[in-house]
């Protein structure tokens, strides 16, 4: 007897007669063996074995293997997606594709003859490897809704954008500057600054102050900016957007929505958008086809700005120290920007990622772009 | 001494010679067809070719440049050298000098080295092609694109480059999930060139053929239209290849034009040592005589050794025996991939020049790098396939001079049958290659990268693939990296996919070999082949020279060597272990059951034997303490019941040994059925496997992880099975052969009849077999 010798009882609960077997489909032996290799036991070699024609065993097939990969079930009823689409959408089973091979002639080296055997059930023997596809992918945790900030949802022709539209007056005080210093910095030294010598003719309407959210840092034409937070001066206030991606079929419009205010106001105001925003918007409009100004020379990266002009003196030059020192702004329970993306995908899957927290986070580092573009420019090292 | 004389030499010294001619084979000459240059030809490329003394075409690359330049998907295959770079180049300079940006093309070569080598040769031609260019007009550039490409250069590549030249897998996970920066050459692109096309087999294949599928996609975002060129060596379904690659129609170019002159392949057995045990003089000793002769002589030789340690060991010997006959050491060199690319180019020159008039080689001078044409070739022991013997059988005889192969037998079953048999390099039909795109695994990570690029549309086919709604949706619901809204399928996972997915299972990760003073990195080596190459107290071969390694530090990945004059070289021993983890899946059958589950693969080196250069006595041995090379992957084991090994009286050391060949056989017929290389699936078979305390054949997939090619196995077994037992029963040879389960030598002339029961009992649905086995049981 061959029965394996160290079996524990997690292998036989494993067994699946059904994991897209052509073999069993043709009624061969072994159709559906039973679980264990119980010494002399035998299975039936007749056709029509004992289980292969329940119409249960299909529907079941999708709840089995999760049990068995241990894709919890409380994951597949948080997920309003996933249960719309199995239900309403094609059968889980695909069903089989011609019928297996003639036995083959020819030499092991020879060509492939004739049809393959029939590949079986794909998503099923996906499912089989589940865990090992996933590469590490964490848990997913269930946690409580969360609804967006109020705002209106713009009805485009590029269909619906939710838009927050906040208007601050110039004397609205960040921190402690007043966010109109944002209209008045000092040309010269900033065109200096900045290396730039076309900065001497810039006007304070010319500019976009914009900061991205993004699905992740590593680059690439699928990391998608799901929000942003724009700001440019009108009349005597800063009109600050902040467009979110409730749903990915949005993207156009909220792109064709940056394109124009690009147009608007060309001169990007950002914080190492340089090297890092304006090339995650040149990737989305790309992948929709849009072509908006965004790689253009004028654009003012105030990260370049201030670690030549104090990076020497400061610990470093990040954007929370810039606020600290020339700003005084201290921001407290601010969320992270690491944690943005997480919050996103949480939320665009099933509404519970802080996606408020990070819009709220994003709305301070576009007041702040606005504040320091006028203190650097006169603030000493 | 001329070819002929050579020949006959070797005939007449049967006794004091390197061995006796078992064998000769003759391919006659075969004259050049050519045609004139086609008349759509830019007339600054036809100066180019002029300038290099070109004044026609071979037709193979007239007829393959004529279709290209009608748009025709094209695949090219034709011998060694003859000329298909030509073909391709033409009409992709011809649309740059008329159509600069618009006519863009992009070249994949398999390995780095091969496209910085094309790409010295490109931009000789391109310097005429720009010539042809109105004036004003964008300079046309050429450039590799690869991991060693600076960033400034990168940059400019993007926008401007017209030819880029770059590998499989830069364009998986540098160009396409950047496609935005690469617009202009999506938009612009024209054809695409795959070389050495028959190199993407197996998974390998089954992966780039996905990196294609991704590439098309991105192409037809932009609106761009390429046609496809394929070249490859001479395999038996070139243009099926190239059809399931590009998922295109194709035409297949194979009529070879190029002039060959007369060829002779010398069968050469080395002399029986001791009459009892039919003990012949080692191949490697025979090819050392042979390469004395040849030094003598004006002709130039390569030698094809089978392991990067006998290419050293024979360089040696041809080294030692120049320096007594007082000939210059630098006409003999040695050629293989952990030589520093600096040095290789070095030696391909030298090769060219005819400085260097002898080089002996592994199979790395099997791909197109250019040598030149040499006369002899000489195979120290069978390379193991007809596809791999002609490539390098191809390194000689270029054009129309006579040129000699001359393959030396080892003791092995396998030289022996060849020495007997060798029309069988001649009457089988050439290695054919397999890849299979669908498979489940690989489809699902390259739809994922896909996916990253660009969201799927609703109804979107990836390729020809024809589950890529399936595997949207497993990405989906149940792995959960992709969101379906509005009507598409949206990448939303924070990880660049491409990064985690592989296209060859050998990790980029190499252990550097060091000179311990002078701090010199001497050479490269794959970390797999580490442990049986660079261990503590191995003499380490390099350019003829011997280094003793004093310290491996294997979690720096560096080794240390200091030149020695060792009068020995080592050899590791090395164990291959299967462990199951966990059993998925059984089904038991009357004589056996099969088993499909995770198993753990373990190499280990465990010691090693110091041998004496030329009297190949062995003078010590040593322990090698190194962690085994090992991985995790899917297995299907095939274990035969207690009843059917009692009544074929299989014992341990025995008529068990059988078994290999029947699992040799098994794994042979594998691509029958899964559209796999014989080398993506591995076997193992165990007179007495611990884990079930009987006989198993034990088949897995080489990837880690698998690639689910041992539960494809599973399901066909049976059909595997008895595709194994027709083919012995046809199978002319009277007791094993290289085509079934191996030659008699090592198995006895029972092996042929016990390997036919061991399948017929399996096959057998009832429970016990009832006839005895018999000599002729067929």
């Amino acid at each position: 007897m061959v029965a394996p010798k160290k079996r524990s009882p997690k292998d036989s609960v494993r067994q699946d007669g059904m994991l897209g077997d052509p073999v069993a489909k043709r009624g061969t032996p072994t159709e559906g063996a039973p679980t264990e290799c119980i010494p002399n036991k035998r299975v039936s070699p007749e056709p029509g074995g004992s289980h292969g024609a329940d119409p249960t065993e299909h529907r079941s097939r999708r709840d089995k293997l999760r049990r068995m990969f241990q894709v919890k079930d409380d994951l597949v009823v948080s997920d309003p997606l996933s249960k719309a689409s199995s239900e309403a959408g094609r059968p889980v089973a695909r069903a089989e594709a011609g019928s297996p091979t003639a036995s083959p002639k020819g030499t092991p080296t020879g060509t492939p003859a004739g049809p393959l055997p029939a590949r079986g059930d794909v998503r099923a023997f996906l499912q089989a490897r589940r865990q090992r596809l996933a590469n590490g992918m964490p848990a997913h945790l269930v946690r409580d809704v969360v609804e967006l900030p109020p705002a209106d949802v713009l009805q485009t022709d590029y269909g619906p954008l939710w838009r927050r539209e906040l208007r601050y007056p110039v004397s609205h005080v960040h921190g402690r500057v007043k966010v109109d210093a944002g209209r008045h910095f000092d040309r010269e030294r900033l065109a200096k600054m900045a290396k730039s010598p076309s900065f001497t003719e810039l006007a304070a309407e010319q500019c976009l102050f914009l900061d991205t959210e993004t699905t992740g840092l590593s680059g690439g034409a699928g990391t998608m900016v799901f929000a942003y937070g724009i700001a440019f001066f009108e009349g005597e206030e800063l009109v600050l957007e902040q467009l979110f991606l409730r749903d990915f079929g949005e993207e156009p419009a909220m792109l064709q929505h940056i394109a124009k205010r690009l147009d608007e106001h060309p001169v990007p105001v950002t914080f190492v958008g340089k090297s890092y925003d304006r090339h995650r918007i040149a990737a989305r409009l790309a992948v929709h086809k849009i072509k908006a100004p965004i790689l253009t020379d004028r654009h003012l990266d105030l990260y370049h700005v201030i670690r030549r002009e104090f990076g020497k003196n400061w610990p470093n030059s990040r954007l929370h120290t810039a606020e600290e020192r020339l700003l005084g702004l201290y921001r407290d329970d601010d969320l992270p920007g690491s944690e943005a993306p997480a919050a996103f995908l949480d939320w665009i899957r099933d509404r519970t990622g802080p996606v408020d927290r990070v819009l709220e986070h994003n709305r301070l580092d576009v007041l702040s772009l606005a504040a320091l573009l006028g203190v650097v420019t006169s603030a000493k090292a | 001494m001329d070819l002929s004389t050579f020949v006959q030499q070797l005939r007449a010294h049967a006794d004091d010679g390197p061995g006796t001619v078992d064998a000769l084979h003759q391919v006659e000459p075969r004259p050049a067809r050519m045609q004139p240059f086609p008349d759509w030809l830019h007339p600054c490329l036809k100066d180019a070719l002029h300038a290099r003394g070109i004044l026609e075409l071979f037709s193979h690359q007239r007829e393959c440049a004529d279709l290209l330049h009608d748009r025709k998907h094209t695949v090219i295959a034709t011998s060694t050298a003859s000329g298909k770079s030509l073909a391709y180049h033409l009409p992709v300079l011809d649309a740059l000098v008329r159509d600069g940006l618009d006519a863009r093309a992009l070249y994949l070569y398999p390995t780095k080295a091969l496209a910085r080598d094309q790409m010295t040769d490109l931009e000789k031609l391109l310097q005429h092609a720009q010539a042809g260019r109105p004036e004003g007009e964008q300079p046309l550039t050429v450039a590799v694109y690869d991991g060693d490409t600076p960033p400034q250069v990168r940059q400019s590549l993007r926008e401007h480059g017209t030819l880029v030249l770059t590998n499989p897998h830069m364009l998986h996970q540098g160009i396409l999930p950047n496609h935005q920066k690469w617009q202009g050459l999506f938009a612009g692109l024209r054809y695409v060139v795959v070389d050495e096309l028959h190199t993407l087999s197996g998974i390998y294949g089954s992966h780039v053929a996905n990196v294609l599928r991704r590439l098309q996609r991105i192409c037809r975002h932009y609106g761009g239209n390429p046609t496809f060129c394929g070249a490859s060596a001479t395999v038996s379904n070139a243009a099926e290849h190239g059809r399931r690659l590009f998922e295109q129609h194709v035409h297949c170019v194979d009529e070879d034009g190029s002039p060959r002159g007369k060829k002779h392949f010398v069968f050469l057995n080395p002399r029986i040592t001791q009459q009892a045990s039919g003990m012949r003089v080692p191949a490697s000793e025979a090819a050392r005589q042979l390469g004395g002769q040849l030094l003598d002589s004006d002709l130039q030789s390569i030698f094809f050794a089978r392991s990067r340690s006998q290419t050293e060991v024979l360089l040696k010997y041809l080294r030692d025996d120049a320096r007594q006959k007082h000939i210059d050491q630098e006409r003999v060199a040695g050629y293989r991939g952990g030589y520093l690319p600096k040095l290789r180019r070095k030696i391909e020159k030298g090769l060219r020049d005819g400085v260097i008039r002898t080089v002996v080689s592994t199979n790395a001078l099997e791909l197109g790098v250019d040598i030149g044409s040499l006369d002899v070739c000489v195979l120290v022991g069978y390379p193991g396939t007809v596809s791999s013997t002609f490539q390098r059988a191809g390194r000689v005889g270029r054009r129309s001079q006579e040129s000699a192969v001359v393959v030396v037998a080892r003791s092995s079953a396998m030289d022996q049958y060849l020495m007997q048999n060798p029309g069988y390099l001649f009457d089988q039909p050439r290695d054919a290659v397999s890849i299979d795109p669908d498979n489940a695994i690989i489809l699902t990570n390259h739809i994922r990268c896909a996916a990253f690029e660009l969201p799927f549309d609703e109804d979107e086919d990836f390729g020809q693939a024809p589950d890529t709604r399936d595997v949207l949706e497993f990405l989906t619901h149940d792995l959960r990296v992709l969101v379906h809204q509005s009507g598409r399928f949206h990448y939303a996972e924070r990880t660049y996919p491409a990064e985690g997915v592989s296209l060859t299972a050998a990790d980029m990760d190499n252990v550097t070999i060091q000179e311990v003073e002078s701090r010199k990195i001497l050479a490269e080596i794959d970390r797999p082949s580490a442990i049986t190459e660079v261990y503590e107290g191995a003499i380490y071969g390099h350019q003829g020279e011997t280094y003793l390694v004093e310290r491996f530090d294997y979690d720096d990945r560096r080794a240390f060597v200091k030149p020695i004059h060792a009068d020995y070289y080592t050899e590791a021993d090395t164990e291959t272990e299967v462990k199951f983890l966990h059993l998925d899946e059984c089904r038991e059958f009357p004589n056996y059951a099969a088993h499909r589950g995770e198993v753990h693969v373990a190499t280990l080196a465990k010691a090693f034997k110091k041998i004496k250069f030329y009297t190949r006595e062995n003078v010590g041995i040593g322990e090698i303490n190194l962690p085994p090379e090992e991985f995790e992957t899917e297995a299907t084991a095939l274990v035969l019941q207690a009843d059917l090994v009692q009544r074929l009286g299989l014992r341990k050391g025995g008529e068990a040994s059988c078994l290999q060949g029947v699992g040799q056989l098994l794994q042979g017929l594998v691509p029958l059925f899964v559209r796999v290389d014989p080398g993506d699936v591995k076997v193992l078979a165990e007179a007495l496997h611990p884990h079930f305390e009987a006989p198993a054949i034990i088949l897995y997939d080489r990837i880690p992880d698998g690639v689910g090619l041992s539960q494809r196995i599973f399901e066909v077994h049976r059909e595997i099975l008895s595709a194994a037992e027709q083919l012995l029963m046809k199978c002319h040879c009277r007791s094993g052969c290289p085509s079934c389960v191996g030659p008699q030598a090592s198995l006895g002339t029972r092996s042929k009849s016990v390997a036919l029961a061991i399948l017929r009992g399996m096959l057998d649905e009832r429970e016990l077999m009832l006839s005895p086995i018999e000599e002729s049981a067929w």
